[in-house]
């Protein structure tokens, strides 16, 4: 029954042909006809100007849209240039007074249109079209200029020392900022547009050379397949081009930290910049490197696998513990220290649910207590986490609704499943967290262990654009452990991801440690032509070899 | 197309329904919330003509925190007792169950205490439930008591632990740095009882009456304090029950044969490699006084030699000890003078091992493990032995030679005279 609903609606909300082919018509000759033409087009719009512009012998009208476009430039470039035509003898053809416009015109994005879709299509990026009284082309002058979001820090991805930019909504922007970050020639951004009536430009970004093409061409195929009215936020192609659109894993990696981005440039990954939001995704994303912060690579590193260390902890605290503690003290009391046990045992001694209900309302509350708190006007914020603390914490216990070990087990669940550092993953390990905890709570640690089977199964059998999600571990790469839980040093990090950059796998010159001294310093030139990076030079290299031998194993 | 997203949806659905089903309906038939269960600290194991009389002590939960009233209560046990009687232990067991509010929940038992009469009658019944309980651990400590077991579980007072459970824990941890005791496990008595000679040595528990407060006569009025604030003492001293170590019970087999007294129970700890630590008080050569002498290396190796049929058993004993505290003006800087007293300390290690000795002898259990030496040595004259092994220990001459160091002398040298520089 529910089925056979469900195949109903998604037959009527199958959306038919638009009929909206008209656009692909050639714009005319007659200035009248195309004004009105772009009048019907926009309708009411309060913010479409026509300028309409006498000149000599020349009827030409300037058409934007107001709230799109710079209106400064309108003025000083555009307007003022125009009327400084009106001293000049106009030429009549065509292809000679637009070369005159174009010489005249102090605007650098300038081309020639004669499509209505186009036309359309500009005015609403925030071009001006410039129309002349029978010619069968219009100009699409680029002066866009509307509000921005300066660059701020990112709000979700703090991180201690990093750069402090994050992304803003403005595509311009953002490219702007990887840019200037990568400043190789090689960083390409292909455009695309996305959304049928949104029109969201979308911009896959990669370094050609690196980028494995494979996953390149097959991210063009899944966006070229989008046909959706709306594109709101980079989640809407994550979700329509992800390889598992059920998993609750994130399997495309989201950021809003540009220097996050040109790592994983760097890497062989590919990004993909939305318009209109700060996150852009990256691909092919995995588990590990979502457990990975830009710190752990700023950071000195042997701190950062320290670090790293206790956020790994942080995941399987904010996974197991309430399902373990609820194991624990309703299965396998056994396996609590004696004087634990007791003492768990007197706090429970007024407590009027089992241990699975008490958890379940827990967490349950503590995840409202974590919408609210993103929901929350601001000013409010403070004196709901104060109810909230009270509430849930002291006086939860007082009342004997809960029992006090289980506020902290709670708490300290919240806290570690903070330590992941991206969101979305963040959320999947807490959504988990309740499956887990009835699992507990019907089976004992049987359950837990279940539970975590049919999770690792899962993670297993993910792959995001081919590559594994649990990789480098579970098709365990060895290489790639220099990056996983550990962190090497800069100087050791030789080699690029293998999974992912394997078209160019050598990252540094080697030798790059910084302990070699002096009379060392041409090291990494043997040793680069040892490890063979340039397969020509072999012969010269074994021989160079012969000669150095003996100070070179002194050396290693 | 449709079709196919149809049987899919099916397919996921129904699994999931089987799976949910298969965990749900099953219910939660194991599960225990930790606060109905009562948790059993120690036990005793009493025979009362042929009925088995099994004593719980159960840990009573409270609250950390809160409740106590400041230092100095007569009495803090947290624990509630009950007792059954039964055929068998468990049917005991299930006599008690009958008037609990709570399950007995046997996996935390710190101990079990046996009485005199039940280990007269063989400890094998309680090993086999201990060991073929899942509940129950092998690490759980056994002991014996003279008399009734349940005697000691009933009367003793908490002072310092809650339960007595918690208080053997603790005498487990820490009694061998005094040599005088050890508790084993199950584990262990297990262990013993599975070696060649199949004996066993089981502390002895016993109540031990402290007057409180210790001072005697603490009731006299404080002499230094104000006219106001003399607190309003008890005037008489009370007493406190706690509970001490006091000898060991030898076992033939898995029945008490034959007591030790505490020094015996050392000598036989120094044989066994029982002792972490031990204090020997010695006399000086001047009138009554004594020198003391901590003990903090021992080690003991029995064998067996063989003179034509004749068998030789020997105990080597190398211990090492520091000098603590002396009574008498002896210059330990002199060699005489070490030498003197190291030959006093092996000579009162080899009475203390003798008296062991001669007490396991007459009762014809060899719990030095020269049975055991014996198969290593000479397995043919084992095999001849075998069977009246203890009828064989009972003859067998011992030498006890022991090997005593004095390593250093604490933090000074000479000893403290007035006037001297």
């Amino acid at each position: 029954m529910l089925l056979w609903i469900w195949h109903r609606l998604w037959r009527q909300a199958t959306p038919g042909k638009q009929t909206s082919n008209e656009h692909a018509l050639l714009i005319t000759t007659r200035l009248e006809a195309n004004i009105d033409s772009l009048k019907k087009t926009f309708g009411r719009s309060e913010d479409l100007v026509v300028r309409e512009i006498e000149l000599p012998g020349k009827k030409l009208a300037l058409v934007y849209v107001e709230t799109l476009i710079d209106r400064d430039v309108v003025q000083r470039d555009i307007l003022r240039s125009l009327l400084a035509l009106q001293a000049l003898p106009l030429p009549g053809d065509e292809a000679r007074f637009s070369r005159l416009i174009r010489a005249r015109l102090t605007i650098g994005d300038l081309q020639e249109e004669r499509l209505w879709s186009k036309v359309i299509t500009g005015l609403l990026d925030g071009k001006a079209a410039l129309m002349i009284e029978g010619f069968s082309r219009c100009l699409l002058l680029g002066i866009e200029g509307w509000e921005k979001r300066p660059v701020e820090e990112p709000a979700n991805e703090v991180s201690i020392r990093g750069p402090r930019e994050g992304f803003a909504e403005n595509l311009a922007t953002n490219i702007s900022l990887i840019r200037r970050r990568l400043r190789a020639p090689e960083l390409r951004f292909e455009a695309m547009s996305l959304g049928r009536r949104t029109h969201t430009k979308v911009v896959i970004c990669y370094l050609e050379g690196l980028a494995l093409k494979g996953v390149l061409e097959e991210l063009r195929r899944r966006l070229q397949r989008i046909d959706i009215d709306g594109i709101l936020e980079s989640g809407y192609i994550e979700e329509l081009i992800e390889d598992a659109p059920h998993s609750p894993f994130p399997q495309l990696n989201r950021t809003e930290r540009p220097d996050k981005v040109v790592a994983d440039l760097l890497e062989g990954r590919i990004a993909v910049l939305t318009d209109g939001t700060p996150f852009a995704l990256l691909l092919p994303g995995s588990l590990f490197s979502q457990l990975h912060a830009p710190d752990d690579y700023y950071e000195r590193w042997p701190l950062s696998i320290g670090i790293r260390l206790f956020r790994f902890l942080g995941l399987f605290i904010a996974l197991l513990l309430p399902s373990l503690y609820v194991a624990l003290t309703t299965f396998h009391q056994e396996m609590i220290p004696t004087p634990l046990a007791i003492s768990i045992a007197a706090q429970r001694e007024p407590a009027p649910y089992p241990a699975v209900v008490e958890a379940l309302i827990m967490q349950v509350l503590f995840e409202i207590l974590i919408e609210a708190g993103i929901r929350l006007p601001r000013a409010i914020g403070t004196a709901i986490s104060i109810v909230g603390a009270l509430v849930i914490g002291e006086a939860a216990v007082r009342a004997g609704l809960m029992s006090a070990a289980m506020v902290i087990v709670i708490a300290a669940t919240a806290i570690a499943s903070f330590t992941i550092p991206t969101f979305g993953l963040s959320q999947a390990v807490r959504m988990l967290r309740l499956p887990m905890i009835v699992m507990a709570g019907f089976l004992g640690l049987l359950g837990i262990f279940a539970g975590l089977t049919v999770i690792l199964i899962h993670l297993v059998s993910l792959r995001s654009f081919g590559e594994p999600y649990l990789s480098p571990l579970a098709p365990f790469i060895w290489e790639a452990q220099k990056d996983l839980v550990v962190r090497v040093p800069w100087w050791a990090m030789l080699w690029r991801p293998v999974l992912s950059g394997w078209r160019d796998l050598r990252r540094m010159k080697p030798g790059l440690h910084p302990f070699i001294t002096p009379r060392d310093k041409n090291a990494g030139d043997e040793l680069e032509t040892l490890l063979g990076k340039d397969n020509g030079n072999r012969v010269a290299a074994r021989k160079k070899r012969k000669k150095r031998k003996g100070k070179l194993a002194r050396k290693i | 197309m449709a079709f196919k997203y149809r049987s899919n949806f099916l397919y996921a659905a129904f699994g999931l329904v089987t799976i949910l089903l298969a965990i749900f309906l099953s219910g939660c038939w194991d599960r225990r919330e930790i606060n109905e269960l009562a948790f059993l600290s120690s036990m005793a194991v009493d025979l009362e003509g042929e009925q088995r009389l099994l004593t719980y002590e159960f840990v009573r939960p409270v609250a950390t925190g809160g409740g106590e009233k400041g230092g100095g209560t007569l009495n803090h046990r947290q624990a509630t007792l009950r007792s059954g009687r039964g055929e068998t232990l468990i049917d005991a067991g299930q006599q008690i169950t009958t008037g609990l509010s709570r399950l007995v929940y046997l996996a935390h038992t710190n101990a079990v205490l046996v009485g005199e009469e039940m280990a007269r009658r063989g400890l094998g019944e309680i090993l086999d439930f201990v060991d073929r309980n899942p509940e129950l651990r092998r690490t759980t400590l056994i002991m014996v008591t003279r008399g009734a077991a349940r005697e000691v579980l009933t009367k003793v007072q908490g002072d310092i632990e809650t339960t007595l459970g918690k208080e053997i824990m603790g005498l487990h941890k820490w009694v061998q740095s005094s040599g005088y005791g050890f508790i084993p496990t199950v584990n262990d008595v297990y262990f013993d009882l599975s070696s060649e000679t199949a004996t066993t040595v089981l502390p002895v528990v016993e109540l031990s009456p402290q007057p409180f407060p210790p001072v005697i006569g603490a009731g006299t009025p404080s002499s230094g304090g104000g006219s106001g604030s003399t607190e309003g003492r008890v005037e008489e001293p009370e007493t406190v029950r706690t509970v001490r170590l006091n000898g060991a019970g030898l076992f033939y087999h898995d029945k008490l044969v034959a007591w030790l007294d505490a020094d015996q129970t050392r000598g036989w700890a120094w044989v066994r490699n029982k002792v972490r630590r031990a204090v020997l008080a010695l006399p000086c050569q001047e009138n009554n006084t004594k020198v003391a002498v901590d003990i903090n290396e021992a080690h003991a190796e029995v064998s067996l030699d063989r003179q034509g049929e004749q068998l030789q058993g020997k105990i080597k004993l190398k211990v090492e000890g520091i000098l603590l505290e002396q009574q008498c003006k002896l210059d330990f800087t002199r060699e005489e003078a070490v030498k003197s007293l190291e030959n006093r300390m092996a000579a009162q290690i080899t009475v203390e091992i003798s008296s062991a000795l001669n007490q396991a002898k007459m009762a014809g259990t060899d719990v030095f493990g020269f049975g055991g030496a014996l198969h290593r040595r000479y397995p043919e004259v084992w095999r001849q032995l075998e069977g009246r092994w203890n009828e064989e220990f009972k003859k067998l001459p011992v030498t006890v030679s022991v090997e005593a160091k004095l390593r250093r002398t604490g933090m000074t040298g000479r000893p403290w005279q007035p006037g001297a520089r």
